[in-house]
Protein backbone atom coordinates (compact mmCIF):
# COMPACT_ATOMS: atom_id res chain seq x y z
CA UNK A 1 0.00 0.00 0.00
CA UNK A 2 0.96 3.52 -0.51
CA UNK A 3 2.26 5.91 2.14
CA UNK A 4 -0.52 8.65 2.55
CA UNK A 5 1.32 11.66 1.10
CA UNK A 6 -0.43 13.69 3.26
CA UNK A 7 0.59 12.34 6.23
CA UNK A 8 3.89 12.86 4.86
CA UNK A 9 3.60 16.41 4.23
CA UNK A 10 2.26 16.83 8.01
CA UNK A 11 5.58 15.53 9.63
CA UNK A 12 7.54 18.47 7.87
CA UNK A 13 6.90 22.49 7.96
CA UNK A 14 4.79 24.44 5.99
CA UNK A 15 7.33 25.52 3.59
CA UNK A 16 5.45 28.98 2.43
CA UNK A 17 5.92 30.06 6.01
CA UNK A 18 8.86 28.11 7.24
CA UNK A 19 10.95 30.05 5.10
CA UNK A 20 12.36 33.12 4.96
CA UNK A 21 11.30 35.57 2.06
CA UNK A 22 11.60 39.21 1.22
CA UNK A 23 9.53 41.63 3.25
CA UNK A 24 7.88 38.25 4.88
CA UNK A 25 7.36 40.51 8.27
CA UNK A 26 4.13 41.98 6.13
CA UNK A 27 3.76 39.86 3.01
CA UNK A 28 3.42 36.32 3.91
CA UNK A 29 3.31 34.52 0.55
CA UNK A 30 2.94 34.99 -2.83
CA UNK A 31 1.04 32.49 -5.18
CA UNK A 32 -0.12 32.87 -8.71
CA UNK A 33 -2.19 30.43 -10.44
CA UNK A 34 -2.78 29.50 -13.94
CA UNK A 35 -6.39 28.00 -15.64
CA UNK A 36 -6.57 26.07 -18.46
CA UNK A 37 -8.56 24.12 -20.23
CA UNK A 38 -8.24 20.58 -22.58
CA UNK A 39 -9.61 20.69 -26.06
CA UNK A 40 -12.53 18.97 -27.13
CA UNK A 41 -13.56 18.40 -23.25
CA UNK A 42 -16.52 20.34 -22.14
CA UNK A 43 -15.65 22.18 -19.03
CA UNK A 44 -15.64 20.03 -15.46
CA UNK A 45 -19.39 21.62 -14.53
CA UNK A 46 -20.75 20.36 -17.69
CA UNK A 47 -18.77 17.68 -18.25
CA UNK A 48 -19.96 13.91 -18.12
CA UNK A 49 -18.12 11.09 -15.81
CA UNK A 50 -16.19 9.94 -18.77
CA UNK A 51 -15.00 13.71 -19.72
CA UNK A 52 -14.12 13.71 -16.25
CA UNK A 53 -11.86 10.70 -16.11
CA UNK A 54 -10.31 11.56 -19.45
CA UNK A 55 -9.12 15.05 -18.43
CA UNK A 56 -7.57 13.56 -15.45
CA UNK A 57 -6.37 10.72 -17.64
CA UNK A 58 -4.90 13.63 -19.87
CA UNK A 59 -3.59 15.61 -17.47
CA UNK A 60 -1.92 13.12 -15.24
CA UNK A 61 0.15 11.61 -18.55
CA UNK A 62 1.08 15.04 -19.42
CA UNK A 63 2.46 15.92 -16.18
CA UNK A 64 4.40 12.78 -15.92
CA UNK A 65 5.98 12.94 -19.90
CA UNK A 66 6.62 16.90 -19.18
CA UNK A 67 8.95 16.06 -16.12
CA UNK A 68 7.49 19.15 -14.71
CA UNK A 69 8.77 18.01 -11.16
CA UNK A 70 11.24 16.14 -9.77
CA UNK A 71 9.40 14.54 -6.57
CA UNK A 72 4.98 14.88 -6.93
CA UNK A 73 2.57 12.75 -5.40
CA UNK A 74 -0.36 12.12 -7.24
CA UNK A 75 -3.40 11.67 -5.01
CA UNK A 76 -7.39 10.44 -6.02
CA UNK A 77 -9.76 13.18 -4.50
CA UNK A 78 -12.45 10.88 -4.27
CA UNK A 79 -10.54 8.12 -2.09
CA UNK A 80 -9.53 10.82 0.19
CA UNK A 81 -10.93 11.25 3.92
CA UNK A 82 -12.43 14.67 4.38
CA UNK A 83 -9.75 15.31 7.39
CA UNK A 84 -6.83 15.12 4.89
CA UNK A 85 -8.96 17.29 2.63
CA UNK A 86 -9.23 19.75 4.97
CA UNK A 87 -5.66 19.86 5.80
CA UNK A 88 -4.73 20.08 2.19
CA UNK A 89 -7.18 23.11 2.26
CA UNK A 90 -5.53 25.13 5.36
CA UNK A 91 -2.36 24.57 3.50
CA UNK A 92 -3.84 26.40 0.58
CA UNK A 93 -3.02 23.80 -1.36
CA UNK A 94 -6.68 23.67 -3.33
CA UNK A 95 -9.52 25.81 -3.19
CA UNK A 96 -12.24 25.69 -1.14
CA UNK A 97 -14.31 25.14 -4.33
CA UNK A 98 -12.27 22.24 -5.24
CA UNK A 99 -12.54 20.59 -1.51
CA UNK A 100 -16.34 20.64 -2.11
CA UNK A 101 -16.09 19.30 -5.38
CA UNK A 102 -18.08 16.21 -5.21
CA UNK A 103 -17.26 14.96 -9.02
CA UNK A 104 -14.66 13.43 -9.79
CA UNK A 105 -11.22 15.35 -9.22
CA UNK A 106 -7.25 14.74 -8.61
CA UNK A 107 -4.00 16.44 -7.14
CA UNK A 108 -1.03 16.89 -8.04
CA UNK A 109 1.31 18.52 -5.95
CA UNK A 110 5.73 18.34 -5.30
CA UNK A 111 6.48 16.90 -1.81
CA UNK A 112 8.01 20.60 -1.05
CA UNK A 113 4.08 22.26 -1.13
CA UNK A 114 5.34 24.58 -3.58
CA UNK A 115 3.06 23.50 -6.57
CA UNK A 116 -0.27 21.86 -7.12
CA UNK A 117 -2.12 21.18 -9.65
CA UNK A 118 -6.01 20.47 -9.21
CA UNK A 119 -7.82 18.70 -12.09
CA UNK A 120 -11.36 19.43 -12.52
CA UNK A 121 -11.62 22.22 -10.66
CA UNK A 122 -13.94 24.86 -12.29
CA UNK A 123 -11.21 24.48 -15.06
CA UNK A 124 -9.68 21.22 -16.30
CA UNK A 125 -6.60 22.58 -14.89
CA UNK A 126 -5.55 24.76 -12.25
CA UNK A 127 -2.03 25.27 -11.46
CA UNK A 128 -0.41 27.15 -8.59
CA UNK A 129 2.90 27.96 -7.08
CA UNK A 130 3.43 29.02 -4.19
CA UNK A 131 6.28 30.91 -2.44
CA UNK A 132 6.95 32.83 1.05
CA UNK A 133 7.30 36.63 1.48
CA UNK A 134 6.83 38.99 -1.61
CA UNK A 135 8.40 36.78 -4.53
CA UNK A 136 6.03 37.12 -7.53
CA UNK A 137 7.92 37.82 -10.60
CA UNK A 138 9.95 33.95 -8.94
CA UNK A 139 6.58 32.66 -8.46
CA UNK A 140 5.74 33.67 -12.34
CA UNK A 141 9.01 32.37 -13.71
CA UNK A 142 8.03 28.88 -11.97
CA UNK A 143 4.58 28.23 -12.98
CA UNK A 144 5.37 29.84 -16.56
CA UNK A 145 8.00 27.08 -17.24
CA UNK A 146 5.28 24.21 -15.57
CA UNK A 147 2.43 26.06 -17.89
CA UNK A 148 5.31 25.68 -21.13
CA UNK A 149 5.97 22.21 -20.29
CA UNK A 150 2.17 20.93 -20.07
CA UNK A 151 1.32 23.04 -23.15
CA UNK A 152 3.84 20.50 -24.82
CA UNK A 153 2.00 17.53 -24.03
CA UNK A 154 -1.73 18.98 -23.80
CA UNK A 155 -3.22 20.40 -26.38
CA UNK A 156 -5.07 23.81 -23.93
CA UNK A 157 -8.13 25.55 -25.49
CA UNK A 158 -7.27 28.74 -27.19
CA UNK A 159 -8.38 31.57 -28.82
CA UNK A 160 -6.49 33.93 -31.22
CA UNK A 161 -8.32 36.61 -29.63
CA UNK A 162 -9.27 35.86 -26.04
CA UNK A 163 -6.30 34.04 -25.21
CA UNK A 164 -6.81 30.83 -22.96
CA UNK A 165 -10.49 29.98 -22.92
CA UNK A 166 -12.12 29.31 -19.01
CA UNK A 167 -15.30 28.06 -17.79
CA UNK A 168 -16.03 31.78 -15.99
CA UNK A 169 -15.26 34.46 -18.44
CA UNK A 170 -13.69 36.70 -15.55
CA UNK A 171 -10.34 34.59 -15.64
CA UNK A 172 -10.27 34.10 -19.71
CA UNK A 173 -7.30 35.57 -21.58
CA UNK A 174 -4.35 35.26 -19.48
CA UNK A 175 -6.16 32.55 -16.89
CA UNK A 176 -3.59 34.19 -14.38
CA UNK A 177 -4.80 35.04 -10.72
CA UNK A 178 -1.48 36.60 -8.87
CA UNK A 179 -1.75 37.17 -5.30
CA UNK A 180 -0.09 38.05 -2.44
CA UNK A 181 -1.14 37.47 1.68
CA UNK A 182 -0.75 40.81 3.77
CA UNK A 183 -0.60 40.50 7.91
CA UNK A 184 -2.29 43.99 8.10
CA UNK A 185 -2.64 44.48 11.77
CA UNK A 186 -1.57 48.33 11.92
CA UNK A 187 -3.79 49.23 9.33
CA UNK A 188 -6.53 47.80 10.75
CA UNK A 189 -5.50 48.97 14.46
CA UNK A 190 -4.83 52.56 13.53
CA UNK A 191 -8.69 52.45 11.45
CA UNK A 192 -7.41 53.19 8.30
CA UNK A 193 -8.09 49.70 6.43
CA UNK A 194 -11.22 50.55 5.37
CA UNK A 195 -9.29 53.17 3.34
CA UNK A 196 -7.02 50.83 1.82
CA UNK A 197 -9.71 48.22 0.56
CA UNK A 198 -11.31 50.74 -1.11
CA UNK A 199 -8.63 52.64 -2.49
CA UNK A 200 -7.52 49.30 -4.02
CA UNK A 201 -10.76 48.03 -5.21
CA UNK A 202 -10.53 51.13 -7.16
CA UNK A 203 -7.35 50.21 -9.33
CA UNK A 204 -9.40 46.93 -10.09
CA UNK A 205 -7.59 44.60 -7.59
CA UNK A 206 -9.67 41.95 -5.20
CA UNK A 207 -9.38 42.39 -1.29
CA UNK A 208 -10.41 39.52 0.69
CA UNK A 209 -10.13 38.15 4.45
CA UNK A 210 -7.94 34.80 4.79
CA UNK A 211 -10.68 33.56 7.53
CA UNK A 212 -13.60 34.72 7.83
CA UNK A 213 -16.77 36.52 5.49
CA UNK A 214 -16.73 39.22 3.64
CA UNK A 215 -14.66 42.41 4.34
CA UNK A 216 -13.94 40.88 8.69
CA UNK A 217 -11.14 39.22 8.39
CA UNK A 218 -9.78 37.34 11.34
CA UNK A 219 -5.98 37.56 12.11
CA UNK A 220 -5.41 40.37 9.70
CA UNK A 221 -4.81 38.73 7.03
CA UNK A 222 -5.47 39.99 3.63
CA UNK A 223 -5.10 38.50 0.14
CA UNK A 224 -4.40 41.30 -2.72
CA UNK A 225 -5.39 39.44 -5.90
CA UNK A 226 -5.75 40.83 -9.67
CA UNK A 227 -9.37 40.93 -11.15
CA UNK A 228 -8.65 41.62 -14.99
CA UNK A 229 -7.06 38.82 -17.11
CA UNK A 230 -7.73 40.11 -20.64
CA UNK A 231 -5.79 42.57 -22.53
CA UNK A 232 -2.53 42.42 -20.68
CA UNK A 233 0.34 40.50 -20.76
CA UNK A 234 1.09 38.45 -17.68
CA UNK A 235 3.72 39.97 -16.29
CA UNK A 236 2.19 43.65 -16.71
CA UNK A 237 -0.62 42.00 -14.37
CA UNK A 238 2.30 41.16 -12.15
CA UNK A 239 4.23 44.44 -11.79
CA UNK A 240 0.98 46.43 -11.38
CA UNK A 241 -0.01 43.71 -8.30
CA UNK A 242 3.33 44.22 -6.73
CA UNK A 243 3.53 48.33 -7.02
CA UNK A 244 0.49 48.12 -5.41
CA UNK A 245 1.36 45.70 -2.75
CA UNK A 246 4.57 47.31 -1.91
CA UNK A 247 2.69 50.73 -1.33
CA UNK A 248 0.39 48.50 1.15
CA UNK A 249 3.75 47.55 2.92
CA UNK A 250 4.80 50.84 3.20
CA UNK A 251 1.11 52.22 4.55
CA UNK A 252 1.39 49.55 7.03
CA UNK A 253 5.07 50.41 8.47
CA UNK A 254 3.97 54.11 8.92
CA UNK A 255 0.64 53.06 10.55
CA UNK A 256 2.44 50.58 12.66
CA UNK A 257 5.59 53.60 13.59
CA UNK A 258 2.65 55.52 14.04
CA UNK A 259 0.94 53.41 16.87
CA UNK A 260 4.24 53.04 18.32
CA UNK A 261 5.01 56.86 18.57
CA UNK A 262 1.04 57.99 19.59
CA UNK A 263 -0.93 55.19 21.32
CA UNK A 264 2.19 53.06 22.83
CA UNK A 265 0.41 51.65 26.18
CA UNK A 266 -2.68 50.70 24.03
CA UNK A 267 -0.18 48.48 21.78
CA UNK A 268 2.25 46.77 24.47
CA UNK A 269 -1.30 45.98 25.82
CA UNK A 270 -2.59 44.99 23.11
CA UNK A 271 0.13 42.50 22.05
CA UNK A 272 0.77 41.72 25.83
CA UNK A 273 -2.80 40.59 26.85
CA UNK A 274 -2.98 38.62 23.35
CA UNK A 275 0.33 36.72 24.11
CA UNK A 276 -0.75 36.06 27.67
CA UNK A 277 -3.93 34.72 26.58
CA UNK A 278 -2.27 32.39 23.87
CA UNK A 279 0.26 31.28 26.36
CA UNK A 280 -2.06 30.26 29.37
CA UNK A 281 -5.08 29.46 28.28
CA UNK A 282 -6.64 26.40 28.27
CA UNK A 283 -9.66 26.36 26.21
CA UNK A 284 -9.14 28.80 23.39
CA UNK A 285 -11.71 29.64 20.11
CA UNK A 286 -10.86 29.57 16.55
CA UNK A 287 -11.33 33.42 16.30
CA UNK A 288 -9.45 34.38 19.52
CA UNK A 289 -6.73 32.58 18.54
CA UNK A 290 -6.42 34.10 15.22
CA UNK A 291 -6.55 37.76 16.59
CA UNK A 292 -3.97 37.01 19.07
CA UNK A 293 -1.88 35.59 17.08
CA UNK A 294 -1.88 38.44 14.75
CA UNK A 295 -1.00 40.33 17.92
CA UNK A 296 1.77 38.27 18.62
CA UNK A 297 2.96 38.50 14.56
CA UNK A 298 2.76 42.45 15.60
CA UNK A 299 5.08 41.89 18.91
CA UNK A 300 7.76 39.89 17.00
CA UNK A 301 7.86 41.96 14.01
CA UNK A 302 8.62 44.86 16.38
CA UNK A 303 11.19 43.44 18.28
CA UNK A 304 9.03 42.75 21.35
CA UNK A 305 9.60 39.42 21.79
CA UNK A 306 13.47 37.68 21.79
CA UNK A 307 12.32 34.00 22.28
CA UNK A 308 9.43 33.58 19.68
CA UNK A 309 10.38 33.73 16.06
CA UNK A 310 8.34 34.54 13.64
CA UNK A 311 8.25 31.00 11.85
CA UNK A 312 6.95 29.58 14.70
CA UNK A 313 3.99 32.25 14.67
CA UNK A 314 3.21 31.67 10.89
CA UNK A 315 3.07 27.93 11.51
CA UNK A 316 0.65 28.51 14.62
CA UNK A 317 -1.85 29.84 11.88
CA UNK A 318 -2.08 26.89 10.35
CA UNK A 319 -2.14 24.57 12.95
CA UNK A 320 -4.57 25.78 14.94
CA UNK A 321 -6.83 24.93 12.32
CA UNK A 322 -9.63 22.18 12.79
CA UNK A 323 -8.30 20.02 10.10
CA UNK A 324 -4.45 20.35 11.58
CA UNK A 325 -5.72 19.92 15.28
CA UNK A 326 -7.33 16.40 14.55
CA UNK A 327 -4.70 15.28 12.47
CA UNK A 328 -3.00 15.60 15.47
CA UNK A 329 -5.01 14.46 17.81
CA UNK A 330 -5.16 11.09 15.23
CA UNK A 331 -8.55 11.40 15.98
CA UNK A 332 -12.22 13.82 15.28
CA UNK A 333 -12.29 16.37 18.01
CA UNK A 334 -16.05 18.31 18.08
CA UNK A 335 -15.94 21.92 18.70
CA UNK A 336 -15.27 21.91 22.29
CA UNK A 337 -12.28 18.81 22.10
CA UNK A 338 -10.96 21.70 19.61
CA UNK A 339 -10.66 24.34 21.85
CA UNK A 340 -8.91 22.61 24.59
CA UNK A 341 -6.63 20.77 22.30
CA UNK A 342 -5.83 24.20 20.60
CA UNK A 343 -4.95 25.70 23.89
CA UNK A 344 -2.94 22.77 24.68
CA UNK A 345 -0.83 22.74 21.33
CA UNK A 346 -0.26 26.70 21.44
CA UNK A 347 0.73 26.66 25.22
CA UNK A 348 3.07 23.57 24.27
CA UNK A 349 4.68 25.58 20.91
CA UNK A 350 5.48 28.66 22.99
CA UNK A 351 7.15 26.98 26.26
CA UNK A 352 9.50 24.97 23.83
CA UNK A 353 10.09 28.25 21.41
CA UNK A 354 10.83 29.99 25.56
CA UNK A 355 13.31 26.98 26.23
CA UNK A 356 15.33 27.39 23.17
CA UNK B 1 -35.48 49.94 0.60
CA UNK B 2 -36.79 46.92 -0.70
CA UNK B 3 -35.05 43.91 -2.52
CA UNK B 4 -34.65 44.40 -5.87
CA UNK B 5 -35.41 40.68 -6.75
CA UNK B 6 -39.00 39.89 -5.36
CA UNK B 7 -39.61 43.92 -4.75
CA UNK B 8 -41.42 42.76 -1.24
CA UNK B 9 -39.41 42.03 1.52
CA UNK B 10 -36.81 44.75 2.97
CA UNK B 11 -33.63 44.41 1.31
CA UNK B 12 -31.05 43.58 4.21
CA UNK B 13 -28.01 42.40 2.13
CA UNK B 14 -25.79 44.77 -0.13
CA UNK B 15 -23.71 43.98 -2.63
CA UNK B 16 -21.25 46.18 -4.09
CA UNK B 17 -18.63 45.73 -6.64
CA UNK B 18 -16.42 48.19 -8.79
CA UNK B 19 -14.76 47.43 -12.13
CA UNK B 20 -13.00 50.17 -13.68
CA UNK B 21 -14.04 52.37 -11.34
CA UNK B 22 -17.59 51.88 -12.39
CA UNK B 23 -19.78 51.18 -9.24
CA UNK B 24 -22.67 48.23 -9.14
CA UNK B 25 -25.03 47.37 -6.30
CA UNK B 26 -27.39 44.99 -5.84
CA UNK B 27 -29.57 45.52 -2.98
CA UNK B 28 -31.32 42.14 -1.93
CA UNK B 29 -33.87 40.56 0.92
CA UNK B 30 -32.29 37.30 2.22
CA UNK B 31 -34.51 35.38 1.09
CA UNK B 32 -33.70 35.63 -2.65
CA UNK B 33 -29.87 35.87 -1.54
CA UNK B 34 -30.74 32.19 -0.45
CA UNK B 35 -32.11 31.67 -3.29
CA UNK B 36 -29.45 32.76 -5.61
CA UNK B 37 -26.89 31.58 -3.61
CA UNK B 38 -28.61 27.93 -3.58
CA UNK B 39 -28.16 27.90 -7.60
CA UNK B 40 -24.72 28.97 -7.86
CA UNK B 41 -22.54 28.18 -4.51
CA UNK B 42 -21.24 31.00 -4.12
CA UNK B 43 -21.32 34.76 -4.35
CA UNK B 44 -18.80 35.48 -6.17
CA UNK B 45 -20.79 33.84 -9.36
CA UNK B 46 -23.69 35.40 -8.53
CA UNK B 47 -22.55 39.21 -9.14
CA UNK B 48 -20.65 38.26 -12.35
CA UNK B 49 -24.70 36.60 -13.14
CA UNK B 50 -25.74 40.00 -12.42
CA UNK B 51 -23.32 41.72 -14.52
CA UNK B 52 -25.07 39.62 -17.40
CA UNK B 53 -28.63 39.91 -16.98
CA UNK B 54 -28.26 43.75 -17.18
CA UNK B 55 -25.73 44.11 -19.80
CA UNK B 56 -28.31 41.19 -21.84
CA UNK B 57 -31.04 43.19 -21.68
CA UNK B 58 -29.73 46.31 -22.90
CA UNK B 59 -28.59 44.47 -26.11
CA UNK B 60 -32.22 43.45 -26.10
CA UNK B 61 -33.46 46.73 -25.95
CA UNK B 62 -31.17 47.84 -28.97
CA UNK B 63 -32.56 44.75 -31.21
CA UNK B 64 -36.28 45.51 -31.52
CA UNK B 65 -37.51 42.69 -29.18
CA UNK B 66 -39.11 44.74 -26.79
CA UNK B 67 -37.85 47.58 -24.50
CA UNK B 68 -35.90 46.06 -21.05
CA UNK B 69 -36.04 47.87 -17.92
CA UNK B 70 -32.78 47.41 -16.56
CA UNK B 71 -33.79 45.76 -13.49
CA UNK B 72 -35.92 43.23 -14.89
CA UNK B 73 -34.39 39.79 -14.77
CA UNK B 74 -33.77 38.85 -18.90
CA UNK B 75 -33.83 35.23 -19.32
CA UNK B 76 -37.20 35.54 -20.39
CA UNK B 77 -36.51 37.83 -22.92
CA UNK B 78 -32.64 36.75 -24.35
CA UNK B 79 -33.69 34.40 -27.30
CA UNK B 80 -32.71 31.31 -26.14
CA UNK B 81 -29.20 29.62 -27.97
CA UNK B 82 -27.81 26.48 -27.41
CA UNK B 83 -24.40 25.19 -28.01
CA UNK B 84 -24.37 22.47 -30.34
CA UNK B 85 -21.22 21.01 -28.61
CA UNK B 86 -21.77 20.81 -25.52
CA UNK B 87 -25.48 21.75 -25.01
CA UNK B 88 -24.77 24.83 -22.41
CA UNK B 89 -27.75 27.15 -23.01
CA UNK B 90 -28.50 30.79 -22.26
CA UNK B 91 -30.40 30.45 -19.18
CA UNK B 92 -27.71 27.80 -17.90
CA UNK B 93 -25.27 30.67 -18.48
CA UNK B 94 -27.34 33.61 -16.97
CA UNK B 95 -27.93 31.47 -13.86
CA UNK B 96 -24.45 30.19 -13.13
CA UNK B 97 -21.96 32.90 -15.10
CA UNK B 98 -20.07 29.96 -16.37
CA UNK B 99 -20.02 28.24 -19.87
CA UNK B 100 -20.28 25.08 -20.78
CA UNK B 101 -17.16 24.17 -23.16
CA UNK B 102 -14.55 26.44 -25.14
CA UNK B 103 -16.98 26.23 -28.15
CA UNK B 104 -19.51 28.36 -26.14
CA UNK B 105 -17.18 31.46 -26.23
CA UNK B 106 -18.20 31.39 -29.71
CA UNK B 107 -22.17 30.82 -29.57
CA UNK B 108 -22.56 33.22 -26.43
CA UNK B 109 -19.88 35.93 -27.75
CA UNK B 110 -22.92 38.78 -28.47
CA UNK B 111 -23.68 38.41 -24.61
CA UNK B 112 -20.19 37.72 -24.09
CA UNK B 113 -18.48 40.83 -25.56
CA UNK B 114 -20.00 43.95 -23.58
CA UNK B 115 -19.13 41.75 -20.13
CA UNK B 116 -15.92 41.48 -20.78
CA UNK B 117 -15.24 44.41 -21.55
CA UNK B 118 -16.49 45.51 -18.19
CA UNK B 119 -14.69 42.51 -16.43
CA UNK B 120 -11.08 42.92 -18.26
CA UNK B 121 -8.55 45.77 -18.81
CA UNK B 122 -9.01 45.03 -22.60
CA UNK B 123 -10.54 42.59 -25.01
CA UNK B 124 -7.72 41.37 -26.59
CA UNK B 125 -5.20 38.65 -25.58
CA UNK B 126 -2.08 39.87 -25.36
CA UNK B 127 -0.30 37.35 -23.49
CA UNK B 128 1.56 33.86 -23.54
CA UNK B 129 0.42 31.64 -26.06
CA UNK B 130 0.32 28.14 -25.95
CA UNK B 131 3.31 25.29 -26.99
CA UNK B 132 6.82 24.84 -25.36
CA UNK B 133 9.15 27.73 -27.53
CA UNK B 134 6.16 29.96 -28.41
CA UNK B 135 7.30 32.00 -25.87
CA UNK B 136 6.46 35.59 -28.20
CA UNK B 137 2.67 37.90 -27.26
CA UNK B 138 0.54 38.93 -29.75
CA UNK B 139 2.80 42.03 -31.43
CA UNK B 140 0.33 42.60 -33.39
CA UNK B 141 -2.36 42.57 -30.68
CA UNK B 142 -0.41 44.92 -28.26
CA UNK B 143 -0.08 47.37 -31.25
CA UNK B 144 -3.47 47.25 -31.84
CA UNK B 145 -4.59 47.78 -28.20
CA UNK B 146 -1.86 50.69 -28.05
CA UNK B 147 -3.84 52.20 -31.33
CA UNK B 148 -7.34 51.79 -29.80
CA UNK B 149 -6.01 53.73 -26.81
CA UNK B 150 -5.12 56.13 -28.94
CA UNK B 151 -8.48 56.15 -30.98
CA UNK B 152 -10.31 57.04 -28.23
CA UNK B 153 -7.60 59.88 -27.37
CA UNK B 154 -8.22 61.46 -30.38
CA UNK B 155 -12.09 61.05 -30.16
CA UNK B 156 -12.49 62.81 -27.18
CA UNK B 157 -10.35 65.64 -28.21
CA UNK B 158 -12.21 65.28 -30.89
CA UNK B 159 -9.02 65.14 -32.97
CA UNK B 160 -11.12 62.87 -35.83
CA UNK B 161 -9.08 63.31 -38.80
CA UNK B 162 -6.55 61.74 -36.71
CA UNK B 163 -9.13 59.25 -35.26
CA UNK B 164 -9.58 58.32 -38.37
CA UNK B 165 -6.38 57.78 -39.65
CA UNK B 166 -5.69 55.56 -36.46
CA UNK B 167 -9.28 53.83 -37.00
CA UNK B 168 -7.35 52.78 -40.58
CA UNK B 169 -4.67 51.80 -39.34
CA UNK B 170 -5.90 49.25 -37.02
CA UNK B 171 -8.17 47.65 -39.66
CA UNK B 172 -5.23 47.51 -41.54
CA UNK B 173 -3.23 45.78 -38.93
CA UNK B 174 -6.47 43.64 -38.38
CA UNK B 175 -6.69 42.10 -41.86
CA UNK B 176 -3.00 41.63 -41.74
CA UNK B 177 -3.28 39.36 -38.16
CA UNK B 178 -5.16 37.45 -39.94
CA UNK B 179 -3.65 35.48 -42.69
CA UNK B 180 -0.65 34.19 -40.61
CA UNK B 181 -2.65 33.22 -37.63
CA UNK B 182 -4.65 30.79 -39.79
CA UNK B 183 -1.15 29.40 -41.29
CA UNK B 184 0.04 28.52 -37.72
CA UNK B 185 -3.61 27.16 -36.82
CA UNK B 186 -3.45 24.58 -39.87
CA UNK B 187 -0.06 23.64 -38.24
Amino acid sequence: MQDNPIDKLFEKRVSWLADSGPEDDIAISSRIRLARNIQEIPFPSNASVDHLDSSIAAALVAVEKAKCFKKFYEIDMTKLNPLDKQVLLERRLISREFFARKQNTALVMTDDETCSIMINEEDHLRMQAMLSGLRLGEVWNIIDKIDDRLSAELPFAFDETLGYLTSCPTNVGTGIRASVMLHLPGLVLGEQINAVIQAVNKLGLAVRGIFGEGTESLGNLFQISNQSTLGEMETQIIDRLEAVIRQIINHEKNSRQKLLQNRREFLMNHIGRSYGLLRHSYIISGEDTLNSLSALRLGVDMGMFSTVDIHTVNELFVIVQPGHLQKYAGKELDTSERDIFRATVIRERLKSSEKK
Amino acid sequence: MICEICKKNEATIHIQEIINSQKKALHICQDCAAKKNAGNGMLNGLNLADILYNISSNINSGDGTGAAKPNEPVISHVPSITCGKCGWTTVNFSERGRLGCANCYTIFRDILSLALKNMHKGTMHVGKRPGAGNKGTNTAAIEIMKLQKKLEEHVMREEYEKAAETRDLIASLKNNNKTPKKQVKDK
